[in-house]
C-alpha cells in the first residue's frame, strides 16, 4: 500500500488498510491417492489441492498421472465482480483456457473446450445469487505429456495424441468444480466427468442427469457403454473431490 | 428442539439437507415443519425410483445451521392462504375423522463456510462477500467518487451482513464487541475484495432526491458529499446495468467519515445532520453526515 494513488482523494487519514488473518495452513500435500500405480492400462493417480493462490478468490491444482499420460493443471476463479453495460439479473460465467508450457493445442481448440465447459457449468452454478457480477475462471494447463511407453507402437501412439483433447476435459471440469468451491461460490452439485474412447460425458446429482456431452474421433459403437464407463469415472473423482474440500475445510468427514 | 429430523451437521455442494415439509404428531396436535431455503443452500428436484422429489441441498462447504423463522407480515399473510386450503381440506375430510390442530413452523436452512468452532471463536472481518451482495434493503459502505447536481456517484465498499439495531447499543444485543466510537460491534461487513482501481467494484448512485427526506426537491448534492467521503447508505434497488440506486434518507445513513478541504484536511466530525467540523482547524464543511450513535 506505498504507492500513493494520486488520482483520486483517499479514504480518511487515519485508515489502515484492512488485514485479514487467513488460517495458515501449511502447504499439506493433500494428496487423495487410491492405489499406488499399476503397470499398464493401470489406474489414474489423482492429486488435489485448493486454494493455493493468494490474490483470486479460489484456486484448484488437478494433477493426474497414469502410466501413458501425464497431465497438471491449475484452475483461478475470479468475481463475482460487477460487470458493465446492461443489466442482468442472473450470473455471466467465462471460461478460458490457456496453453502452459507446451504450446500443445491451437486456440480455436482451446476455445471450443472452453465454451463447453461454459455450458456445464451455466447449469451448475447457482447463477441466480449473482446479479449484475460475472465469474471469470481461467484454466491453465501446465503440463500435459504422453509418457514415453515402448509397448506401444508408434500408430496408437499418434492415435492417442489425437484424442487427448478429450481426455483433458474430466480433469478440467474436476478442477473448475473445486475452484468454484474454493471461491465459495454457490454451486448446486460438485460436476465431474469421465472419458471413454474420447466420448466425455459429465453428470450432477449421483450420475441422474448430464449436464455436459462431448464427442470426439473414437470408436463409440454403443454410446451407453460410454455413459457407464463415464458415469464409473464421474463417481471416483466426486468422491475425492468431496474428501479433498472436507479434508481442505477442516471439516469431519465422518459426521457428514 | 427446531426440527424433528436429524439434520446432518456438514455439508458439501450436491449433498441432501432435508426434504421440503416433515411432519409430526405431537399431544394430539399436528405440527408441519416448513423447511425454506436459506443461504448456501437451494431447492432442488430428484428423480427417484420414477417419482420426482424435492429436497433442499447445499451448495457451499460449511456448517449447517437451521433456525425457525418467525413470520414477517407477508410472509404470514402467505401462510394465511395456504391455510384457508388446508382449512377447506380439513372440512372435506372431516366427516370421515376428527379435526385435529396443526401448527406449521418455518425453519430455515442455512450452509455456513467454516466450521462451529471457527464462527463462534471469529472476530475477523467476513471477506465473503461473493455470497453477500448488495441486495435491496441492504445497508451499504461506499466511497464517493464523482459528484453532478442532479446525483453522486460513489463505488460500494463493503455490505453489512447483520442489521445492527436502530440505536447500535450494545445492550441491546449483549454480547457485542464495542466499536471505537462508542456504539456495538452489532454489524459485521462483508468486504468487497475488488480493486477499485481497476474498476472492479460495484457502482452505485444516490440521486439528489434520495440524500435526504425533508426539503428534498431543494438538495444540493455539492452540499451533502465531497469526493473521497465514506458515506453509508441504503439500496433501493438494483438498478441499471451499472449502478446500484442507492439512499441516505435516514438519520443513521449519510456521510461517516470526510476529511476536510477536498480531502487535503484532517479527518472532520460531525457537529450536527449538515454539518462536520474539522478538530485541528475549527473550520466547518456542509456534509449529509450519518448520525453517529
Amino acid at each position: 500500500m506505498n504507492v500513493q494513488d494520486r488520482r483520486r482523494l483517499l479514504g480518511p487519514a487515519a485508515a489502515k488498510p484492512m488485514a485479514f488473518s487467513y488460517t495458515t495452513v501449511d502447504a499439506v500435500e493433500k494428496t487423495v491417492t487410491n492405489t499406488p500405480p499399476k503397470d499398464g492400462e493401470g489406474e489414474e493417480v489423482l492429486s488435489l489441492h485448493t486454494g493455493f493462490i493468494e490474490n483470486c478468490n479460489g484456486s484448484a491444482l488437478v494433477e493426474a498421472r497414469n502410466s501413458r499420460h501425464q497431465t497438471s493443471l491449475i484452475t483461478a476463479v475470479y468475481g463475482p465482480r460487477s460487470i458493465r453495460g446492461s443489466f442482468t439479473s442472473q450470473g455471466t460465467i467465462s471460461i478460458q483456457l490457456k496453453n502452459g508450457l507446451l504450446e500443445k493445442y491451437n486456440t480455436n481448440e482451446l476455445k471450443e473446450v472452453g465454451s463447453f465447459l461454459m455450458g456445464i457449468f451455466n447449469s451448475v452454478v447457482n447463477l441466480g445469487r449473482y446479479p449484475k457480477s460475472g465469474i471469470d475462471i481461467f484454466v491453465y494447463l501446465t503440463y500435459d505429456k504422453e509418457l514415453q511407453n515402448e509397448t506401444l507402437d508408434e500408430e496408437l501412439q499418434s492415435k492417442k495424441l489425437f484424442s487427448q483433447i478429450s481426455s483433458l476435459i474430466p480433469h478440467c471440469i474436476t478442477s473448475i468444480t473445486l475452484a468454484l468451491a474454493d471461491a465459495g461460490i454457490e454451486i448446486v452439485d460438485m460436476a465431474a466427468a469421465g472419458e471413454a474412447n474420447g466420448t466425455v460425458v459429465s453428470f450432477i446429482k449421483n450420475g441422474e442427469e448430464i449436464v455436459g456431452l462431448w464427442k470426439d474421433e473414437g470408436d463409440h459403437e454403443d454410446i451407453l457403454e460410454c455413459i457407464s464407463a463415464c458415469k464409473e469415472h464421474y463417481k471416483r473423482y466426486r468422491d475425492l473431490m468431496i474428501s479433498c474440500l472436507l479434508e481442505q475445510n477442516n471439516l469431519d468427514a465422518k459426521s457428514a | 428442539m427446531t426440527s424433528n429430523l436429524q439434520l446432518p451437521k456438514i455439508a458439501y455442494p450436491g449433498k441432501l439437507i432435508c426434504p421440503q415439509y416433515s411432519t409430526e404428531n405431537k399431544d394430539g396436535e399436528d405440527v408441519i415443519f416448513n423447511y425454506a431455503c436459506g443461504p448456501g443452500t437451494k431447492l432442488l428436484q430428484y428423480e427417484h425410483n420414477g417419482t420426482s422429489l424435492e429436497a433442499i441441498t447445499a451448495t457451499l462447504i460449511g456448517t449447517v445451521r437451521c433456525e425457525e423463522v418467525n413470520n414477517t407480515d407477508d410472509e404470514e399473510e402467505e401462510l394465511e392462504v395456504a391455510d384457508q386450503s388446508t382449512e377447506e381440506e380439513k372440512s372435506v375430510d372431516a366427516s370421515s375423522s376428527e379435526v385435529v390442530k396443526r401448527v406449521v413452523k418455518v425453519i430455515r436452512v442455512s450452509v455456513v463456510p467454516g466450521t462451529e468452532d471457527d464462527r463462534r471463536t471469529s472476530k475477523d472481518t467476513n471477506n465473503d462477500f461473493a455470497n453477500n451482495l448488495p441486495k435491496e434493503g441492504d445497508i451499504v459502505l461506499t466511497r464517493v467518487t464523482r459528484l453532478s447536481l442532479q446525483r453522486a456517484n460513489v463505488e460500494i465498499l463493503a455490505v453489512e451482513d447483520k442489521p445492527s439495531p436502530i440505536d447500535s447499543g450494545v445492550g441491546s444485543n449483549g454480547v457485542g464487541i464495542i466499536a471505537a466510537g462508542g456504539g456495538s460491534g452489532a454489524a459485521t461487513f462483508s468486504v468487497s475484495q475488488a480493486s477499485s482501481d481497476l474498476g472492479e467494484t460495484f457502482r452505485g448512485i444516490i440521486r439528489s432526491q434520495d440524500v435526504r427526506s425533508t426539503d428534498r426537491d431543494r438538495v444540493k448534492v455539492i452540499d451533502c458529499f465531497k469526493p473521497g467521503d465514506i458515506v453509508r447508505a441504503q439500496v433501493l434497488s438494483l438498478g441499471d446495468g451499472t449502478n446500484y440506486y442507492l439512499t441516505t434518507a435516514r438519520n443513521d445513513l449519510g456521510v461517516v467519515f470526510a476529511r476536510a478541504a477536498n480531502g487535503a484536511g484532517g479527518l472532520m466530525y460531525a457537529t450536527d445532520w449538515q454539518m462536520m467540523t474539522s478538530p485541528a482547524t475549527g473550520v466547518t464543511e456542509k456534509r449529509k453526515c450519518a448520525k453517529p450513535f
